[in-house]
């Protein structure tokens, strides 16, 4: 089967004249019926254009280009006849735009959001009520689907391609952090490889897996019945979780691995156990804060449930930790970002671990940093403090991440991973 | 015309039947919680003849802590003695059994370290009723807290009746979580009010136990020479309710228990509600 077309010929290619996959074979995201094969209109071969070059020869001239975040602008293809694609990101951007262009994956994407959506409406408002509460310690879990959307948005390329760790496998790809230059050319030869294979193979169908969403769909109704928040939430994630197993096979769920575990952090926990954390975090920072005010001179007591904090002076000041807000949500929606931020970022594991670790105890010392001053002007103005303390509340998250950002930039921790597109 | 691939019709088809069966669940669940009533408790109670007259009130500070379960809320007063609050929630959801402090109080809720009486009546076995001293950062109370089914006796804790607890949140059966107490002020007498409290809470007990009101008996509308004969104020039982005990680095931990009868408010003259007085009825800790 030739790849060539005619310049002569202004006809249109049809599905015969391209040697690709077809939708059926399609793994991931494309409908069963998706119109793979055709030409977008607007990349449809015109009889003024060249025609594409044979594999090898591409192979040969045409500079393997593998995307990076920098050049991005540069790389990012226009839809094209698949017979031009020569790099993996290129075929990544094509079955993206075939999926964006399907009618059907279009309508089967609304109807189930829509039904999520309808089934998950009435828990969602429980959710929102947990994590909204007063000085609740998971008012992160209004950020994890936002964050969890945008992180499925920056990988949308990758998402695309779940079958290429099975195709660079087989082209001995392994996982290379820093690659010599030497290594990129090598890594680029594979992937090329891994990409006629996607072009020219038929690939293996996706091994969906249908009975984790039965059972996630079972569990919803008895969650549903039971309508506790906690149980409601879970039941979502195990939902979503098995859609993306059956919709898109065990490669996709292995590629969309951490926004589907990231999920987990939705669920509101029980109150108890929150009260038990709240308590033994607040004790902690006040007991903290109470050495840090005896260094400095400044008289100061705690009570025996470490709360309220006593400030001696000519005008004793009592702080008590949720009147001030010890600034513990804050900072779990800080660590929460950064975790959430590192997985975009191409870098060892043991160098995101150092910045987590660091990113803790930055966040640490600006809430022990916070109560030391909000306790040393309490004495001088108590009504100071209640204009204060929900201001420096707010700047905790952002000082936090600047830090943060400082820390990554001193490890090296700054280039984004390959597939995330910004 | 395109269609919907046959693995995206099956995963509508399915999540349109989880759709339905959720619905029909919500709605089972709607009509079963519906069915039940909730407890009827007695417009006024008779402490030593003394009328406490109730009215609605709000719910506690803190419903949201436990999911604004549905509840009957009351105050009682008689005179110018503090109010007894009653709340009588049904348990819907795990966070419905949170402890007193959690819900009854502002977001400092806790309750004092050591000050706990567990309260078994005479010839029971198993304690009926946990009276605690909790604190926020705007009041201190004192409160007596029990969980009971319909038909049963109370029990203090609810982890002693695992069963019943796993009915009412699997099965919706229903079961109360009940609070009475009162905002502890400097002439409060802790006698007279402990002595409230576990009549008031002897006898919704036996209304949620029995299903019927509690049988009233002489009742006495207060008069003016009762009022006067009321323990208005006592300078031996007053726990301050601004602040409690003060420790500074290295004391002991506050999860050390403290000594029975300890003051509570750091003066070391005064006595606890626990500890004045007498008239708890097999009182045990």
């Amino acid at each position: 089967m030739s790849t060539e077309t005619v310049n002569s010929q202004p006809e249109e290619p049809t599905a015969d004249d391209l040697p690709i996959n077809t939708a059926d074979d399609l793994p991931i995201n494309t409908a069963d019926d998706l119109p793979i094969n055709e030409v977008l209109p607007e990349q449809q071969p015109s009889p003024t254009r060249k025609a594409p070059r044979r594999a090898s020869k591409a192979r040969a001239t045409k500079p393997r280009v593998s995307p990076r975040p920098s050049d991005r602008e540069t790389v990012e293809p226009k839809p094209r006849a698949l017979t031009t694609i020569s790099s993996v990101w290129q075929f990544a951007y094509h079955r993206l735009q075939m999926l964006r262009s399907s009618r059907a994956v279009r309508r089967e994407f609304i109807f189930a959001t829509l039904l999520l959506a309808v089934i998950f409406a009435v828990p969602f408002v429980g959710w929102l009520h947990r994590w909204m509460l007063p000085d609740s310690l998971q008012s992160y879990g209004m950020a994890i689907l936002p964050l969890t959307v945008g992180w499925l948005w920056l990988n949308r390329y990758r998402l695309m391609l779940p079958e290429l760790d099975t195709l660079m496998k087989r082209y001995q790809a392994g996982r290379i952090d820093r690659l010599t230059s030497a290594e990129k050319w090598v890594r680029e030869e594979r992937e090329y490889n891994a990409v006629i294979s996607l072009l020219k193979e038929k690939p293996l169908p996706p091994k969906r897996l249908f009975w984790p969403l039965l059972l996630a769909s079972l569990f919803t109704v008895i969650a549903i019945w039971i309508d506790d928040p906690s149980i409601t939430a879970l039941a979502f994630v195990f939902v979503v979780i098995g859609l993306v197993g059956y919709r898109h096979g065990t490669q996709a769920l292995r590629v969309a691995a951490f926004p589907l575990l990231f999920l987990f952090l939705m669920v509101p926990l029980p109150g108890e156990w929150l009260e038990i954390a709240r308590v033994w975090l607040n004790g902690r920072m006040m007991s903290l804060v109470l050495h840090i005010l005896l260094n400095c001179g400044i008289q100061a007591e705690l009570s025996l449930e470490y709360n309220p904090l006593k400030v001696l002076g000519t005008q004793p000041y009592e702080m008590w930790a949720s009147q001030v807000r010890t600034g513990m949500a804050p900072a779990f929606l800080f660590l929460i970002g950064t975790v959430w931020y590192l997985s975009l970022i191409r870098a060892r594991f043991r160098s995101k671990l150092f910045a987590v670790v660091c990113g803790t105890v930055w966040i640490g010392m600006l809430l022990a940093t916070r109560l030391t001053l909000l306790a040393w002007v309490g004495v001088a103005d108590k009504d100071l403090v209640t204009y204060l303390a929900p201001a420096t509340l707010y700047l905790l998250p952002l000082i936090g991440a600047l830090g943060e950002l400082f820390v990554l930039r001193g490890i090296k921790c700054q280039k984004y991973q390959k597939w995330v597109s910004i | 015309m395109s269609k919907i691939p046959k693995v995206g019709l099956h995963i509508i088809a399915l999540l349109l039947l989880t759709g339905l069966a959720s619905f029909g669940a919500r709605m089972a669940n709607h009509w079963r919680v519906s069915r039940q009533e909730m407890v009827v408790i007695p417009d006024h109670f008779d402490v030593d003849h003394f009328r406490w007259l109730g009215v609605d009130g709000p719910p506690p500070v803190g419903d949201a802590e436990r999911d604004h379960p549905p509840a009957v809320n009351r105050v009682y007063q008689y005179g110018t003695q503090a109010p007894v609050y009653v709340s009588i929630a049904r348990i819907t959801t795990l966070n419905a059994l949170r402890t007193p402090a959690s819900y009854l109080m502002d977001t400092d809720g806790r309750l004092l370290t050591g000050d706990k009486l567990l309260i078994r009546p005479p010839g029971e076995t198993h304690t009926h009723y946990v009276m605690e001293i909790a604190q926020g950062h705007d009041s201190t109370i004192l409160l007596i807290h029990w969980v009971q089914v319909p038909n049963q006796p109370a029990y203090a804790d609810y982890a002693s009746i695992p069963k019943s607890v796993a009915k009412s949140l699997l099965l919706h059966s229903t079961f109360y979580s009940c609070d009475v107490w009162v905002p502890l002020r400097s002439d409060s007498n802790g006698a007279f009010i402990r002595k409230t409290l576990i009549r008031f809470a002897n006898d919704i007990e036996a209304q949620i136990r029995t299903g019927h009101l509690a049988v009233e008996t002489n009742p006495v509308l207060p008069s003016q020479g009762d009022i006067n004969r009321m323990p208005t104020s006592s300078p031996t039982t007053v726990p301050s309710p601004s602040i409690s005990p003060m420790i500074s680095p290295g004391s002991p931990s506050p999860l050390s228990p403290t000594p029975p009868g300890s003051s509570l408010d750091g003066s070391g003259g005064g006595t606890s509600p626990f500890s004045s007085g007498s008239g708890a009825p097999g009182s045990d800790q």
